[in-house]
């Protein structure tokens, strides 16, 4: 509920704003000689309001938060600054509007508004910290680690080739290599890089393993002559476990299904094994209050002041004057 | 089947032939056995990947009981602790709201064998008697944070904890959260050195570079708040 609702709010939002920007916005900008990027161009009067915020009204930071998250969405070049500078303004509106009143009326909005911003990873924490204000609309809040995942097709099939890789099925993992990014599930699924290139080094290894020159990894070989019956028996050469080449050892085995638990998102049950899988990571705590250390806001330095030309350059400071 | 369950090689075996199995209930029921999961139907279009899911989770265990088995002694150990806590404080009372959570009982404690364990944890049922001990006492306004506020963190921090440890982190911080209200509301002189207590136990939980770090910091916390609630270095 709460993505399909700021998505209308957006797309409102977004429209009113353009229209504001065509109608005066970038008039504004050209009557002053400067040349602004897109997203100073995009957002009205970007310079004189960040100049003009006042602790006194925690609202314009929210505002123009909005405003500049909306428009980054459509400046791919200067996302990033003015993605940072929304997400300081949202903590700090959030800040300020504590300080002020104590009653975090903004608590959720400001988090739900991070949310959209943040990556997948941080997500599902910034929507907790929101519906844990326990404000009306909460339950409708829905964790992303909670919904879709089973439902990921490439997850499994990148699974898959691990298994296929350990069994020594070179021509299965061939075709899922082939049709599946497996090193891309890996890295979505938060595998460190290090871990997903070595689970790639092993599939691409395994894929030139040579096959069991007796059963060819077929486990089982047919024995008898003409006139007798045909009977299967267990490879000579192999005996029916065509290892990996070099055979895995225990820690790679278990480094390998660790990391194929983090595909799947299985979840042992033992702390033992799930410190194997990333389960000691430390939890983020729902405490709003360390929204500004996370995101490096000094809610004592309250007042923007800007260098040179571009408005989105610049220092927050403690007074106005910039001193 | 369930015999092996506790045969690493039986679950790798099934593990490696599951993309050639059949869909079919006897197939399913074989690994959930072995496994000791629920599995969904097999004309879900999630069993393939729930029977995956829950093969690879039961070899890690299997796989991982020689290695740091310290950890789960440690939970043992830990588990024991919190059950002593959970007998010093009254039965719960029924909940007016209805907003209970069941409760788990002190022979949950998994004596960390590696097998499946389907019991409440016991840092829950000491979350539980915690939450029923707040509700007798009235809303103080020098509490660092309303009832209210509390249950909820503490409904949405279980959401956001994915597995057992996150879970223990989650449990152990709404256990000191409701502690540290009680204390407060039994030592109101004591409110702004309750306060400190959870500031500071927030503010190191944020640096902890692991769930280990953040249980150390909640049970330092909490035998702070307990050694206050016993009169030992309370404001006169």
């Amino acid at each position: 509920m709460n993505r399909a609702f700021r998505r209308i709010i957006n797309a409102l939002g977004f429209s009113l704003l353009a229209l504001t920007c065509v109608v005066s916005g970038s008039h504004a900008f050209s009557e002053r000689g400067v040349s602004p990027g897109p997203v100073e161009s995009g957002v009205f009067d970007l310079a004189d309001r960040l100049a003009a915020l006042s602790p006194a009204r925690p609202m314009d930071y929210f505002r123009l938060a909005e405003e500049l998250a909306y428009l980054s969405a459509t400046s791919p070049n200067q996302r990033t600054t003015a993605i940072r500078m929304a997400e300081q303004l949202y903590v700090l509106s959030y800040e300020l509007d504590r300080a002020d009143g104590g009653n975090s009326a903004l608590g959720p909005s400001v988090c739900l508004a991070l949310a959209d911003l943040a990556p997948p990873d941080e997500r599902d924490w910034l929507l907790a910290i929101a519906a844990s204000f326990g404000q009306a609309g909460a339950s409708g809040i829905e964790l992303d680690q909670n919904t879709g995942r089973t439902e990921d097709r490439a997850r499994l099939d990148a699974a898959e080739a691990i298994g296929r890789f350990r069994a020594v099925e070179r021509r299965p993992l061939s075709a899922i290599m082939r049709r599946v990014d497996v090193r891309r599930q890996l890295i979505d699924a938060g595998v460190p890089t290090r871990d997903a290139d070595w689970v790639i080094g092993l599939l691409q290894a395994g894929l030139e393993r040579p096959y069991c020159p007796e059963c060819r990894n077929q486990r089982l070989v047919r024995t008898g002559t003409p006139d007798q019956s045909v009977e299967q028996s267990l490879c000579t050469t192999c005996f029916g476990n065509p290892e990996p080449d070099p055979p895995l050892n225990e820690d790679e085995m278990r480094r390998l299904l660790g990391i194929e638990a983090r595909l799947l998102n299985a979840k042992p049950r033992t702390w033992t094994a799930e410190s194997l899988v990333g389960g000691a990571d430390p939890l983020n705590d729902l405490d709003p209050s360390g929204l500004a250390d996370r995101y490096g806001v000094d809610a004592e330095k309250p007042y923007w002041v800007s260098r040179g030309d571009a408005a989105l350059a610049g220092t927050w400071r403690e007074r106005p004057d910039g001193d | 089947m369930i015999a092996y369950s506790g045969c690493s090689e039986v679950v790798l075996g099934l593990l490696e032939v599951l993309p050639r199995a059949a869909a079919q209930s006897g197939v399913s029921e074989m690994i959930a056995d072995v496994t000791g999961r629920v599995l969904p139907d097999v004309d879900d279009q999630d069993w393939e990947f729930e029977a995956r899911k829950a093969l690879v989770a039961r070899a890690l265990e299997l796989l991982a009981e020689e290695e740091q088995r310290y950890l789960d002694v440690a939970r043992t150990a830990l588990e024991r602790s919190v059950s002593i806590r959970v007998d010093a404080l009254p039965q719960p009372q029924a909940d007016p709201t209805g907003d209970s959570f069941g409760a788990g009982g002190l022979d949950s404690i998994d004596a960390g064998n590696g097998g499946p364990d389907e019991s409440v944890p016991v840092i829950e049922e000491y979350v539980e008697r915690l939450l029923s001990l707040c509700r007798r006492y009235p809303q103080r306004a020098r509490t660092f944070a309303t009832l209210t506020e509390l249950q909820s963190r503490r409904v949405w921090r279980e959401r956001l904890a994915s597995g057992a440890i996150a879970g223990y982190v989650a449990d152990g911080t709404s256990a000191l959260e409701l502690l540290a209200y009680a204390t407060t509301a039994e030592r109101p002189g004591d409110a702004e050195r309750i306060g400190a207590i959870i500031e500071q136990a927030a503010s190191a939980r944020r640096a902890a570079v692991s769930a280990w770090q953040q249980i150390a910091i909640n049970e330092r916390a909490m035998l702070r708040l307990n050694i206050l609630r016993l009169g030992a270095g309370a404001t006169p």
